[in-house]
């Protein structure tokens, strides 16, 4: 039975996004709560299964590199193989972008194509302008399929830049299956941990908004060069 | 997780002065500031404690003579409270000023209330009217956050000298406000029921209501029991039918917000100085009853009987009388968003007026209409508030279902085109104020820097909820990029309008 | 000690008990991770039939990881009963699991006073499913705080009322959801999203507020991490229970940021500073997999790790110990299956050391498990004896981005089982008219009556 709707109701259910108040069948949750919960969970296990389309990385101007994870299924089991990048994918990159760039953006779909695709179109151009404001230029973007957050080391030894920006896919959650995270790393290269790193999450419409996210990261980047650091030790 | 890193919290000081028709008395609190979210989420500061630290004794206001305030004797006092405090006007970082009730129709209000805000600090707000004086007294009374607990409103009267100014609460926030010519101070008389004043403001009413009270006259209990009780029933049946205030003759002011016939008022909170003598005894004898020579106990008593016949539940909320300036000084500032565009070195900024920009009807992502948008609201700053540049004037950016990164490029690239088209953006002394109330200022202004090749200066901020018609402050940054912004609502709502005249006529 | 065996005519040879401890557990993604599993399914049985014959004695002899270097291996040595030890030391593994599974509850209990870690682990290894639930059951395991939990035909549960921003009316609005269900007797326990002193105290008041407005039996908790918790209740936080996640090895627990002289000076902090009436002061979680994704696992298996975090646990008598089973990722669990069966083996390790074992059962959405799974597997444990069962608003976690157990999972079992929650919250809740005999009632399920 769902139940009786009242203002007392509505008020504790604005205060939060959990299910609350949702009613019950017997001990049961209503048919109608428990195929929605299905049908979130169906949403966000498509997710991760799902593919940036060429038509974004044409309309932006990305290359693409694969990982050295191949598949989703290896991907999903071996997160060292997301890190690191297969020996054509490092000569694509050596080939085609710019060496020793300032700041190296780099763009993978990680656990949610879905979050690039709804994205990265009003993320990125506001991190241009962010950069531009800042007097900073950026090497040649570029995307990794199935890639770890990781990664960013790789690409570092590769490219040497000053600063790399990594946009990637969040673990999909049943309210959204679209958060994206950037990932920011001051002279990333080999054996570089979370502690080195600086990240702003749940980058979606209805969580840290895309366009303010994209402003905030070229002011965040800025302070990173400024302090020759990154990570734990920024000082905001 | 953050750990320690962020754990420093800032600390600023605020002062409240609120200069009433019988009294005047100011606080001085302390406001903690604090990044409230994790290091992954965009930095946002809140203020999260708010601490009374000195409040200083009644002082009579002091009059020059029935239309003027004393300027230099309310300088000494003012000075002296300060001395007290141990601050200097240079250590408020903000605060308000709210001149409240009958005083702020003296002729010379509004320079005194702006002249004491540069006395008391360099940030400090000017404001009076009663609809803002009775939103800070509801904030300072506690009736706004006890409406976050309850079901149904909670209306905080403020009731002093001259005025009596209600503020309707709703889970946290104010919904209308009422002011009524209902005051303590209204008639005045001696302890022998010898009429020693009666205001204008309620001459007439009195009149047609058959009392005839004049100055010398003589006055009994049982006339000014009546008097007090048809003003209790006034006030209190307006409340209960809002929409019985058209006809309310003692109502002043605008009427500020919907009003609806099915609203459910839970609790009234009295506040003032009227609130605080309701905690006293009933007056027995005419001595009593003009104890201040006043009717004052007297509209007391008769608000707590008339009360008890009414549906909701009545009260005096603790420290009734210090309400409004503790509103005043606790309560007037709030923070931008975090993000934001500004220079530094361009703040503070003093009463600047804004202008709320209409977006055009339908879809916004469609990008039709926004160009024209902006330049009416240009259009509409340059009438009112003169030349666009070293700002007389901010726009407001009403907020949007969603900004995709090629809607802040239109609206960006439309402020860029009527800007240059209507100021000299290399005269260094120019520029912007832009008040977006989503978060989305750091990539407006970004973006109009980069169209504007960083000609065109500007202020983003966003996340303030300011109307039309509002004057705002905007202080130094205190951390990061937190900036405290002070919003004076509705000063002196006539004078403004002359003020907006002369404007227009300049 | 022999490391060899002959099966289905082919010779398997192990090098040191940690291969062999690896081979010879069921199918996990995270030992294929850290390239320690068999090989395939007939190593593997080659494995267990080589750890069946291994005495008790010879492992304690045969430490994975020395004491010397580890100072969670000294610790599970300190808490070894040695007279118990001495009577069962020259048991086979293969004899423990039946002497596990034949005795009364007095003796199994016994038995696992004189069990170190890795035997727990390794017997842990040649148990079947349901062998896990039997021996487990047999274990009641009581501990006290302000109320006590454990007792047979009780169901514990924690009210998990998460939110993404820590706003206090939203914490509040869902533990009002979690109390109109009857949840929350274990404990009332938040995990904060914003780790600063400030907001850690500013949690432990709102959820004590609460707790004492409706004069609810259970304790508070607020799951930051130690220190910042620490310097919290030393701000006067009232706090019930301190928490804090453990790892199995001395690098790991490195990594999470503690160590034995942080947690016992915590110990002492809690006990002298803490609110609650009882001895039991500590929540623990864990979880299969963490050494692993810090790089701290030495190369020994994640089963036998985990069986570490109970040895450690042990030295604290916690009032809750928790295994959040399916959280890590398909990385360490790969699917169902292996979530079900971890999260057995954890529940039947933790008793057998003597802990009140809650199960976090749960999942993420990069898993191949789903909610069905969560039914099958809270079942299992149920009926297992577990003590108490993490639930969140309709089993959707809108804070951590992950599904456990719904409030209504938690009252069905309760039905199905005939299991009852903690006894003095049990009687505050049929005070209050939202249990009768166990069971909800008309009123139950609506948040609004707390408002």
């Amino acid at each position: 039975m769902t139940l009786q709707h009242t203002e007392e109701l509505e008020q504790l259910k604005r205060s939060t996004p959990a299910r609350i108040g949702t009613g019950r069948a017997g001990s049961r949750p209503t048919t109608r709560e428990l195929l929605k919960l299905r049908c979130d969970h169906a949403a966000a296990v498509d997710t991760v299964y799902g593919r940036v389309s060429q038509a974004l990385l044409d309309e932006l101007g990305l290359f693409s590199v694969e990982s050295s994870a191949g598949d989703k299924e290896i991907y999903l089991r071996r997160p060292d193989l997301g890190r690191v990048l297969p020996e054509s994918s490092i000569q694509n990159i050596r080939l085609r972008c710019i060496h020793e760039p300032k700041v190296q953006v780099v763009i993978s779909d990680g656990l949610s194509a879905n979050a690039i695709e709804h994205n990265l179109r009003d993320v990125y151009p506001a991190l241009l302008d962010s950069l531009q404001v800042h007097g900073l230029t950026c090497g040649t973007p570029f995307f990794v399929q199935n890639g770890r957050v990781g990664c960013m080391n790789a690409i570092g030894d590769i490219l040497q830049p000053e600063v790399i920006v990594l946009f990637i896919g969040e673990r999909p959650g049943l309210l959204t299956s679209h958060s994206m995270s950037a990932y920011l790393c001051y002279k990333p290269r080999s054996g570089m941990t979370d502690s080195n790193r600086m990240v702003v999450s749940n980058i979606h419409q209805g969580g840290t908004p895309p366009v303010e996210a994209g402003a905030h990261l070229g002011t965040l980047i800025a302070r990173m060069l400024k302090q020759k650091i990154s990570g734990v030790e920024l000082l905001l | 997780m953050g750990g320690e890193g962020i754990d420093s919290a800032k600390w600023i000081t605020s002062v409240g002065i609120d200069l009433g028709t019988s009294t005047t008395k100011c606080v001085f609190s302390r406001l903690k500031i604090e990044r409230r979210n994790g290091l992954s989420m965009l930095p946002q500061f809140h203020i999260t404690d708010r601490i009374l630290s000195y409040e200083s004794p009644m002082h009579q206001t002091p009059f020059r003579n029935e239309t003027e305030i004393d300027i230099s004797a309310l300088e000494i006092i003012i000075s002296g409270e300060y001395q007290k405090a141990e601050l200097r006007p240079s250590d408020v970082d903000t605060g308000a000023v709210i001149i409240t009730g009958e005083t702020a129709v003296k002729l010379n209000a509004d320079s005194i209330v702006h002249g004491l805000a540069k006395q008391a600090g360099a940030f400090v707000v000017a404001e009076a009217g009663g609809d803002l004086e009775a939103i800070l007294a509801g904030k300072g009374s506690g009736a706004e956050a006890r409406s976050i607990l309850t079901q149904g409103m909670v209306v905080n009267i403020d009731i002093g000298g001259g005025t009596a100014n209600a503020a309707f609460f709703e889970r946290g926030s104010c919904k209308r406000t009422l002011n009524f010519h209902i005051g303590g101070r209204l008639i005045m008389l001696d302890s022998a029921g010898t009429i020693t004043k009666v205001y204008p403001a309620v001459q007439d009413w009195l009149v047609n209501e058959g009392f005839h009270l004049n100055k010398g006259g003589v006055t009994s209990m049982d006339e000014l029991r009546k008097i007090t009780h048809c003003w209790s029933e006034m006030l209190f049946s307006t409340l209960m039918n809002p929409l019985d205030s058209e006809s309310c003759p003692l109502i002043y002011g605008e009427r500020n917000g919907a009003l609806t016939s099915s609203e459910n008022i839970a609790e009234v909170w009295i506040s003032g100085g009227v609130g605080r003598l309701m905690e006293q005894a009933s007056p027995r004898t005419m001595e009593e009853a003009a104890g201040y020579g006043d009717i004052g106990p007297l509209l007391a008593e008769a608000l707590k009987k008339a009360g008890s016949a009414y549906p909701f539940r009545l009260q005096v909320p603790p420290g009734a009388q210090r309400a409004t300036v503790i509103g005043a000084g606790v309560h007037t500032t709030v923070l931008s968003g975090s993000t934001v565009f500004v220079d530094p070195h361009l703040l503070p900024l003093h009463n600047i007026p804004v202008v709320k920009l209409k977006w055009p009807a339908g879809d916004l992502s469609r990008l039709a209409g926004i160009q024209p948008a902006v330049e009416a609201v240009f259009a509409e700053g340059i009438r009112k508030f003169g030349k666009l540049g070293k700002p007389p004037f901010a726009i407001v950016l009403p907020a949007v279902p969603y900004y995709s990164y090629p809607v802040i490029r239109e609206i960006a690239a439309a402020i860029v085109d009527v800007s240059t088209a209507s100021m000299q953006p290399e005269n260094p002394e120019m520029f912007l104020v832009i008040i977006c109330e989503d978060d989305a200022a750091k990539a407006m202004g970004n973006c109009i820097h980069v169209l504007s090749a960083g000609k065109l200066r500007c202020i983003c901020l966003d996340q303030i909820s300011v109307e039309h018609g509002d004057y705002i402050d905007i202080g130094k940054p205190v951390a990061e990029e937190c900036i405290p912004v002070a919003i004076k609502t509705l000063v002196f709502s006539a004078l403004r309008e002359l003020r907006d005249n002369e404007r227009e006529q300049c | 000690m022999k490391l060899t065996v002959t099966y289905l005519g082919e010779s398997y040879r192990f090098h040191n008990l940690k291969e062999l401890f690896a081979k010879a557990n069921e199918e996990k993604s995270g030992d294929q991770l850290a390239e320690i599993a068999a090989e395939n399914a007939r190593e593997r049985m080659a494995a267990k039939l080589v750890l069946a014959e291994l005495t008790l004695a010879e492992i304690r002899n045969h430490p994975l990881l020395p004491p010397e270097e580890d100072e969670v291996t000294r610790v599970i040595e300190e808490g070894i009963d040695e007279a118990i030890y001495e009577k069962i030391r020259n048991w086979s593994v293969g004899e423990l699991r039946e002497q596990l599974l034949s005795q009364g509850e007095d003796e199994v209990r016994s038995i696992g006073r004189g069990l170190s870690s890795e035997m727990a682990a390794a017997v842990t290894k040649i148990m079947s499913n349901l062998d896990l639930i039997q021996a487990a059951s047999k274990c009641e395991v009581l501990s006290h705080c302000n109320t006590t939990l454990g007792q047979r035909g009780r169901l514990g549960s924690r009210a998990q009322p998460n939110h993404p921003t820590d706003d206090l009316q939203g914490v509040r609005a869902s533990i009002y959801e979690a109390l109109s269900y009857g949840m929350g007797d274990a404990v009332i326990g938040i995990n904060p999203v914003i780790d600063t002193t400030d907001n850690i105290v500013r949690l432990f008041h709102e959820t004590m507020d609460v707790i004492h407005k409706w004069g609810v039996p259970t304790q508070n908790s607020v799951l930051a991490h130690v220190t910042t918790q620490m310097r919290a209740i030393r701000k006067g936080a009232p706090a019930d229970l301190i928490f804090q996640s453990l790892a199995g090895t001395e690098r790991g627990n490195e990594s999470f940021g503690v160590n034995l002289s942080l947690l016992e000076e915590a110990d002492q902090l809690i006990r002298e500073e803490g609110t609650a009436k009882g001895s039991n002061r500590w929540y623990f979680e864990t979880g299969q997999g963490s050494e692993l994704s810090s790089n701290a696992h030495h190369g020994i298996d994640q089963l036998t790790l985990e069986s570490r975090c109970y040895g450690l646990a042990k030295r604290f008598k916690p009032f809750l110990v928790n295994t959040v089973v399916g959280f890590i990722g398909p990385e360490y669990l790969y699917d169902s299956k292996q979530v079900i069966r971890a999260g057995l083996e954890d529940h039947f390790m933790g008793k057998i050391q003597g802990l009140p074992m809650g199960v976090d059962v749960c999942y993420t959405n990069h898993m191949k498990a789903d909610q069905n799974d969560m039914d099958n597997l809270a079942v299992l444990l149920a009926t297992a004896g577990v003590n108490f069962l993490i639930g969140v608003p309709m089993a959707d976690d809108c804070m951590l981005n992950y599904q456990s157990l719904s409030y209504h999972d938690i009252a069905t079992l309760r039905e199905l089982l005939r299991l009852k929650s903690g006894n003095e919250f049990s009687d505050w809740a049929e005070k209050l008219g939202i249990l009768q005999n166990g069971r909800l009632t008309a009123l139950a399920g609506d948040p609004t009556l707390f408002m």
